[in-house]
């Protein structure tokens, strides 16, 4: 069911990339001043420890500058449920670099992205978070980038996910068995995401 | 578009290699591994005699016998310290006994025990100690083994291993003779307690004599041995008296068993064969017992090696010893040993050091702190009624304090452990 999903939505980015026409709308307004804020709904694809496909979903939200024509350095923060069973998740601080192939006179273009953060997790099955470790997460990535108004496009992008993340299980045993158990769980979650959002 | 094209096939790859999309976990997991002590007979029954004196390296139970000092290395031997002078104690012999963890003296002869033997040394010249009596399997054993000798105990090891996530482990399982569990309590409380006191003051003793007889404690059972001048030692009676047994404190007839569930008191009308006069039941946790008679004080602590949560002093009216009654319960931070000597409660709270209440109001003891030390970590308290003295145990050492002004402590002398160095 996943993994139906998942491809369904790959066929349709794909078709939706083909359908883009470069010349449309111009300037791009979001480069006039500099500066950008990038809102992004992400869809994750992996394999969880035992096989199964998962799919994963999160959002992002970024804020950042030009420093040339083609080159922009943003920061931001990024959620993502990495097992909705178990409420596997993430909150990641950010920063990404990007680089633009075409310059902003276009009305649809291109784009390559990195980011690298660092990341907490938390898990619904934990009684208390808080104690979990810090995680580094690396990001690489592709996107185009639609005008739809003035101000305003829209932004595809497909990129591959590495996230460390450190559940911390501290849960309090019970009746004989056991006074406390300490386990921490080091996972380290490999995504292909699929992001679309809106740059402003 | 060809750039389209171009990332749409990198990463329909990327899709063909799932090993580079599946996740994976390790878990780092912190176990109590419980390994088995297999002694020989013969080696376990060797006699044990006084040796060259030796550095204190880790603080086991302690007991005051005339001038000399007796410190329990756990589960290696005891170390006679000459005590004279307070200031300036000195190191003079120690006596190996393995599996050692308990002690108590009587008319110059010295009752330890040896894994699950009793053996009873001539303390009269402390240089010269010599073992004149042993009361072989007089503790319940684990069992034996043809070729590795007897089961006498098993020893905690924390062991952290790494794991994928995906292997689960249980909390409690067996490899062959080995326990493992992820549980920090639920073997050790039936082991070796870590430090302690023993003597007529003493609150985390195991052993404990009256009227020409030992009480000990295990685990779980009461066990009486009837004590001859010349050593000979025989076992009287043996019972059960519940589970997760910790202490046992004698005053004016009565045995005070302190247990994780409860304190038991039992009368020693017959000496011999102890019996049940009533149990004061509270929740799960440590709980050592003094008195004074009339009144029972009982710290509960909880924490990883006692279960429970409480921590606090529970003061019992036992004027009616069939009918306990709890006075009031006063919070504390982790109390251990305490000891009550001419109205002054000495509360040991690990390592937030020493208190010293006045027990004048039952009902107020919290007003009534007459003084306190936060500088060393304290686990339990002989107190000398005479010379006004408190030795007290803690993780670093040994602590000898004069009380001669209860208001203001006199630091009379420090015996460090090398493992807190």
């Amino acid at each position: 069911m996943i993994k139906r999903g998942f491809l369904l939505l790959v066929l349709f980015l794909t078709v939706f990339s083909y359908s883009l026409k470069s010349q449309d709308l111009s300037p791009s307004p979001s480069l006039e001043n500099k500066g950008y804020m990038l809102g992004q709904f992400s869809m994750g694809y992996g394999y969880y420890l035992n096989g199964g496909a998962l799919l994963s979903t999160g959002f992002e939200y970024k804020m950042g500058k030009f420093f040339s024509p083609k080159w922009s350095l943003g920061g931001g923060i990024a959620y993502m449920q990495f097992k909705p069973l178990d409420g596997l998740y993430g909150i990641s601080l950010l920063s990404e670099l990007r680089y633009f192939l075409r310059d902003e006179s276009k009305n649809w273009r291109f784009s390559g992205v990195a980011d690298v953060g660092i990341g907490i997790g938390g898990s619904r099955l934990q009684t208390g978070w808080g104690s979990n470790g810090l995680g580094p997460r690396l990001y690489s990535g592709a996107s185009v980038t639609r005008k739809l108004q003035n101000k305003t496009s829209l932004m595809l992008e497909i990129g591959y996910l590495y996230q460390n993340l450190n559940y911390r299980d501290n849960t309090p045993g019970r009746g004989w068995q056991s006074f406390q158990t300490e386990s921490i769980m080091k996972y380290h979650f490999r995504r292909i995401q699929i992001k679309t959002g809106l740059f402003f | 578009m060809k750039n389209v094209r171009f990332i749409f096939i990198v990463f329909s790859l990327l899709f063909s290699l799932n090993s580079c999309l599946k996740d994976t976990c390790e878990n780092v997991y912190t176990y109590q591994r419980f390994d088995p002590v297999y002694v020989k007979p013969e080696v376990l029954r060797q006699k044990v005699a006084a040796s060259v004196s030796k550095e204190l390296v880790t603080t086991g139970k302690i007991y005051v016998y005339g001038d000399y000092l007796l410190i329990n290395e756990p589960d290696l031997g005891i170390h006679v310290v000459d005590n004279k002078v307070p200031t300036s104690p000195k190191f003079i012999s120690f006596l190996k006994i393995p599996g050692n963890s308990d002690l108590a003296v009587r008319n110059g002869l010295l009752y330890a025990d040896s894994y699950i033997d009793l053996v009873i040394l001539d303390l009269k010249n402390p240089l010269d100690v010599k073992e004149v009596y042993r009361v072989e399997s007089a503790f319940p054993s684990y069992g034996k083994d043809e070729k590795l000798g007897l089961l006498v105990a098993y020893k905690a090891a924390e062991v952290t291993e790494t794991f994928p996530c995906s292997e689960n482990s249980g909390n409690t399982f067996f490899e062959g003779n080995v326990i493992w569990t992820r549980d920090n309590n639920s073997l050790t409380s039936g082991l070796k307690t870590p430090s302690g006191t023993v003597g007529i003051g003493g609150s985390t003793a195991r052993f404990t004599m009256n009227k020409g007889l030992l009480y000990t404690v295990s685990t779980s059972n009461l066990s009486a041995f009837k004590l001859e001048d010349n050593g000979v030692t025989k076992q009287v009676s043996t019972q059960n008296v519940g589970w997760n047994i910790e202490t046992i404190y004698p005053f004016e007839g009565l045995l005070l068993i302190g247990s994780q569930n409860g304190m038991y008191i039992y009368g020693i009308d017959n000496p011999e064969k102890p019996q049940l006069l009533s149990t004061f039941e509270h929740w799960r946790a440590c709980d050592p017992v003094v008195s004074d008679g009339k009144t029972a004080f009982v710290t509960l602590r909880g924490g990883t090696e006692c279960e429970g949560f409480l921590n606090q002093l529970d003061v019992i009216n036992i004027s009616d010893v069939r009918n306990p009654k709890l006075i009031k319960s006063y919070p504390l931070y982790h109390p251990i040993g305490l000891s009550i000597n001419q109205g002054l409660l000495f509360i040991c709270e690990d390592d937030r050091g020493i208190k010293l209440y006045d027990t004048k109001d039952l009902n107020a003891l919290d007003k009534n702190l007459i003084y306190q030390d936060k500088s060393f970590s304290a686990v339990d308290i002989i107190v000398l009624e005479n010379d006004k003295i408190a030795i007290i145990t803690g993780e670093e050492g040994i602590w000898q304090f004069s009380y001669k002004n209860p208001a203001k402590w006199e630091l009379l002398s420090v015996i460090k452990s090398k493992t807190n160095d």
